[in-house]
């Protein structure tokens, strides 16, 4: 563990760790200013809305236990963790972004998440858009489109707000650069060998959520990647070229989930890209900036590849072309104990990978920090066996 | 000649295998105890004397393969399972092995591991449970007979703790000790055969672990997993066998042509709860 923890983040990069803990401050310091703040939790909501609104937009998916026995007094203990971990800060008041939250938005994703917004709506100001269970369909894209029109009408009235189509156009197209500039961060990794851990390229994913200003964003996201390619000019390798490159895939990761990105890379491996939320899902695909921009905004979310979807097959044509994109060596998937929906695709993602012959392992876990060892004995075996 | 030691620190035996060029030269276990760093060295130093060698390089597998100072290499037990029980028994396919902490279901080809499944954070299916239940029946699993029948009781609880409640329970029922601890074996068999759901185990299967020589467990694993389970020779060394095997590199296949990821590595390894 001594080896990766201290290299874990370069100082260059601290602005992205500390992110998220002077994130707290940052958003006290605006809210104090009257402005309103948004928390959300998922990839599906589109915070463009609330750009365009002037609202802060903040993540509230939680990624630690210390809340869980809290949350188990009112949930199932065979939950997924995330779910019982963002509700638990919720109600013991220990996240300062619920806290200062003056409208909380959720979606009807996963049924253990819908459930829970029903609980959280006692204590907060909950919405919850919702999202049709396919894709494809032009009902679905109308009825999403409906959504994103509700959400705005439910802003515009909370806040006092009038969002007019050109606020929109503008905060996609500021979105827009944001994704640009994270996709061109972790495409950094297609280098061989890469140029940054793939627990560096989580923190700094992952830590630019908690960063509000979009012009200090941007110029924090362009500054680390002109400092990676500097360095990784100069010679300096962080990873060693003999490390077998991994995709993870399946669950948002972040926090205490790191904990399966240390198992790879303590095991002669690396993480060269992250198909899921924390990483490319989030980042891959552009809204289009032409046309009606609510029809755009929705269908470009409805296009979100998460397992809650049926079919899915976005999800597997973002993962099949990040493992060519990235060389793969192998795909590890980290699902959540009790995230049905992964857990299930789990199988469609093997059948896929054998076509496409990858080789594939499957980990459920936690928020526990407990199965480290469990975890890193079967991340060992697959990557032991890569070569 | 170029000898070298593998060391399995399993959480019950410490076994050691000295493999050369020429094959297996010898083996020895220990119980592991509370030191292991103290019977490694113990495995490592018996072994020297038994080979008349003063230095032997050393790979380190198993549990406690940390704590083995002097290692060269410390590759997971699961590849050194089926590195070593493809070296004793060569096409090996499925490989169970019932350790005192972990079970274990590997499909190999060619000695590299395809997929596996492997228990945890949960006693019941180990050799922790046999152990238990063997103690309680004060009973040898010697007494199994060859090509025994189905047990005429049955263990229905999955937990090891509970099982050993269900034991008290038979026996106070008065059911006779060696049906009892046919019901014990069947259910570590079909714990180790339900680990294996989503693999597909062929044969050549055999058994490792500590209990690889042992008729009596492999009747009950051909029942629970359908195809034929065999005992192995010196199975219980397997994984020291592999992880010296790892680090001498004997037996290395030269390949002609670049294989695709998939012929190269595992592939659709689940692990669940």
């Amino acid at each position: 563990m001594s080896k990766l923890s201290n290299m874990e983040l370069p100082s260059i990069f601290s602005s992205f760790a500390e992110a998220r803990k002077n994130g707290f401050l940052a958003v006290k310091k605006l809210k104090e200013q009257g402005l309103g703040v948004v928390g959300t939790f998922c990839t599906y909501t589109p915070v463009e809305v609330f750009w365009a609104a002037g609202l802060v937009q903040v993540g509230l998916c939680s990624t630690s236990d210390e809340t869980i026995p809290e949350a188990e007094k009112s949930l199932p203990r065979n939950l997924c963790p995330l779910i019982k971990a963002s509700y638990g800060f919720a109600i013991t008041d220990k996240c300062p972004y619920m806290y200062f939250s003056d409208l909380v938005v959720g979606e009807t994703t996963c049924d253990g998440k819908k459930k829970m917004y029903e609980l959280l709506g006692e204590i907060k100001d909950v919405h919850v858009m919702e999202l049709p269970q396919s894709q494809s369909s032009p009902e679905a894209k109308a009825w999403w489109r409906g959504e994103v029109v509700k959400l705005k009408n439910k802003v515009a009235t909370k806040f006092n707000k009038t969002i007019t189509d050109a606020d929109l156009t503008r905060a996609i197209k500021k979105r827009n650069q944001e994704r640009l500039a994270l996709k061109e961060l972790y495409e950094l990794s297609t280098l061989s060998p890469p140029p940054m851990t793939g627990l560096t390229q989580l923190q700094l994913l992952y830590g630019s959520q908690f960063k509000f200003n979009h012009q200090a964003k941007m110029a924090d996201i362009l500054g680390a990647i002109e400092k990676i390619k500097k360095v990784y000019a100069e010679g300096q390798r962080p990873v060693s070229e003999k490390a077998k490159r991994v995709v993870v895939t399946g669950c948002p990761m972040g926090g205490a989930t790191e904990k399966l990105t240390r198992a790879i890379e303590e095991s002669n491996g690396v993480v060269v890209a992250y198909e899921n939320c924390t990483g490319a899902k989030q980042f891959d695909r552009l809204v289009p900036e032409e046309g009606d921009p609510w029809t755009n905004l929705a269908d470009y979310y409805l296009a979100v590849g998460c397992a809650v979807m049926t079919p899915n097959p976005n999800r597997l044509e973002l993962l099949g072309r990040l493992c060519r994109q990235f060389a793969a060596d192998g795909v590890i998937e980290m699902t959540l104990t009790a995230c049905q929906p992964y857990a299930i695709e789990s199988r469609a993602i093997g059948q896929f990978l054998s076509q496409e012959k990858r080789p594939f392992m499957s980990l459920e876990t936690d928020y526990s920090l407990g199965d480290f060892e469990l975890l890193k004995t079967r991340v060992a075996a697959f990557i032991e066996n890569l070569s | 000649m170029t000898l070298v030691l593998g060391l399995d620190v399993g959480s019950t035996y410490c076994k050691g295998a000295v493999v050369g060029p020429e094959g297996l030269v010898a083996v020895l276990k220990e119980p592991t105890g509370w030191d292991l760093t103290g019977v490694g060295n113990l495995v490592i130093d018996r072994l020297k004397s038994l080979t008349n060698l003063m230095v032997l390089p050393v790979a380190a597998t198993g549990f406690g393969r940390g704590a083995v100072a002097q290692a060269l290499i410390r590759p997971t037990e699961i590849t050194c399972h089926a590195r070593g029980a493809d070296y004793l028994l060569p096409g090996i396919r499925t490989i169970i092995d019932l350790g005192g902490q972990d079970t274990k279901v590997m499909i190999v080809e060619s000695g590299k591991v395809k997929s596996f499944q492997m228990n945890d954070k949960c006693a019941a299916g180990t050799g922790r449970f046999l152990e238990l239940a063997l103690n309680r029946l004060a009973i040898d699993l010697n007494s199994l007979p060859d090509n025994w029948l189905p047990s005429t009781v049955s263990l229905t609880s999955p937990c090891a703790v509970f099982a050993e409640t269900e034991i008290l329970g038979l026996l106070s029922k008065g059911a006779p000790r060696l049906e009892i601890l046919k019901a014990v074996v069947e259910s570590l068999a079909n714990r180790a055969a339900s680990l294996a759901g989503r693999l597909e185990p062929t044969a050549p299967a055999v058994l490792t672990g500590g209990l690889a020589e042992t008729p009596g467990l492999t009747v009950a694993l051909t029942r629970a997993f359908g195809v034929p389970v065999n005992n192995l020779k010196n199975g219980s060394y397997a994984g020291a066998i592999g992880a010296a095997l790892l680090l001498g590199r004997f037996n290395q296949k030269t390949t002609s042509h670049e294989k695709t990821p998939a012929e190269r590595g595992p592939e659709n390894i689940i692990w669940r709860r």
